[in-house]
């Protein structure tokens, strides 16, 4: 069923066509979530606010834009308060530290996903939102600006520290074999 | 030679380089590297933009709360029509349940002016009265929402359902036991002529809303009705003769 009917069924109330969307969306606007909740069993918490919001807004919903980025975007707004209330994130300046934080092994996730959550989570707050909301979820520092209730310049900063970090973190994906480091690895069974 | 800063490196992974910067790359292995590195780290993380394999979400519970009207503490007064509104599936019910018996009050209304019509009747009806005034008695008559165990949206609505397999059992019996009098064709003609107009009536409007409820139920019922009195009707004809038409 197309999306606008889907929609317009949804809106009159038919639960067929809310599941419908439900079941289309959630893995896309759940692992939104996830990503920025960094949390499985507070993800789920969350989601389950999130599409409530959805689903309340939909009457609101004028097809400007895709179904898809609508709730995108009702899904982050509505994780990033629900992390503000719980862990009061949203201060403009964070620093980088070495905190680490659990990351739980999820076998649906892609090697290269879960690499990013794992190092992702080692990030503060603020410097992981930007980095998750800039470069994973495509948004601009001027959009991230005004969910953060941060400058752009902020966002800038906190991003370009994440990715600094990151690129650390995730040498072993993103470093490419030097010549020497080839040598070095051919080298090392006959020491 | 000086390098670049691991902040502006990492910022060029999207950003421009300024001439002085594309001429320091040009000729630092170092910092090209680093800055494909930069680039590479943007690659990965765009690529982790992928969906669950399974939602974290649960629509069971999801639709409870739909059905509930729960919803935490979500603004829902944005002057939009909400179908899972806290007041009106309540509202609805009450609506649903005056319709139902109203039908039924037609239908049992109808058979009882025919029992009176023969003292001896077996229903036992005590007064010759109308499906509206059938109805009203009933309705008057009904139980509250807490003797029906009704605490839910979904409690009421099997409530409903239950109410409506028996007021189609009953139309059913009735059709098959109302033997009172002399059948009259023309009385059954008649009734199926009003409720195919209450039929269409009721499918116009499901047409214009297919999801609300109450006026499913409505053209559902009707159509039950319209399949009991057809049942008489053939039930009139001489045996050999098929009904094609009312």
């Amino acid at each position: 069923m197309a999306d606008t009917l889907l929609i317009r069924r949804a809106i009159e109330g038919d639960e067929r066509a809310l599941r419908q969307l439900w079941s289309q969306y959630a893995p896309h606007i759940d692992a939104v979530v996830f990503r920025l909740a960094g949390d499985r069993d507070l993800a789920a918490d969350i989601a389950q606010e999130v599409w409530m919001q959805i689903f309340r807004a939909l009457p609101t919903f004028r097809g400007d834009a895709q179904f898809g980025t609508w709730a995108h975007r009702i899904a982050v707004n509505r994780t990033l308060n629900a992390l503000r209330k719980v862990r009061r994130i949203g201060k403009a300046e964070v620093d980088i530290d070495e905190e680490t934080a659990a990351v739980e092994n999820d076998s649906d996730r892609s090697f290269v996903a879960e690499s990013i959550e794992a190092a992702t989570a080692r990030l503060p707050e603020g410097a992981r939102t930007v980095f998750i909301l800039h470069d994973v979820e495509g948004y601009t520092h001027e959009d991230i600006a005004e969910e953060l209730g941060i400058t752009t310049g902020a966002s800038k900063s906190q991003l370009f520290k994440a990715r600094a970090k990151l690129r650390r973190l995730l040498a072993h994906l993103v470093d490419e074999p030097t010549p020497a480091t080839e040598q070095r690895r051919h080298a090392a069974p006959r020491s | 030679m000086l390098h670049l800063d691991p902040d502006r490196l990492a910022a060029l992974a999207d950003e421009r380089a300024s001439a002085e910067e594309s001429a320091h790359l040009a000729a630092c292995a170092t910092c090209a590297s680093e800055l494909a590195a930069y680039r590479r780290l943007a690659t990965l993380a765009a690529q982790a933009r992928a969906p669950l394999a399974a939602p974290l979400s649960d629509w069971d519970a999801l639709s409870a709360e739909l059905t509930e009207g729960r919803g935490s503490d979500i603004d829902s007064a944005r002057g939009a029509r909400h179908w899972w509104g806290r007041g009106w599936p309540r509202v609805a019910l009450r609506a649903a349940a005056a319709v139902l018996l109203a039908a039924g009050g037609v239908l049992v209304g109808r058979a009882s002016v025919r029992q009176n019509a023969s003292p001896s009747s077996a229903m036992g009806a005590g007064s010759p009265a109308s499906g509206a005034q059938l109805a009203s008695t009933t309705a008057a008559g009904s139980e509250s929402p807490d003797s029906l165990h009704i605490l839910t949206v979904r409690d009421a609505l099997a409530v409903m359902q239950r109410a409506e397999n028996d007021y189609r059992t009953a139309a059913a019996f009735i059709a098959a036991h109302d033997t009172t009098g002399q059948p009259d064709p023309n009385r059954y003609r008649t009734r199926l002529a009003a409720l195919d107009k209450i039929s269409n009536a009721a499918l116009a409007a499901v047409n214009e809303a297919p999801s609300d409820p109450v006026l499913n139920q409505f053209l559902v019922s009707t159509n039950s009705t319209k399949a009991v009195t057809l049942q008489q009707l053939r039930r009139t004809l001489p045996t050999g003769y098929t009904l094609t038409s009312y």
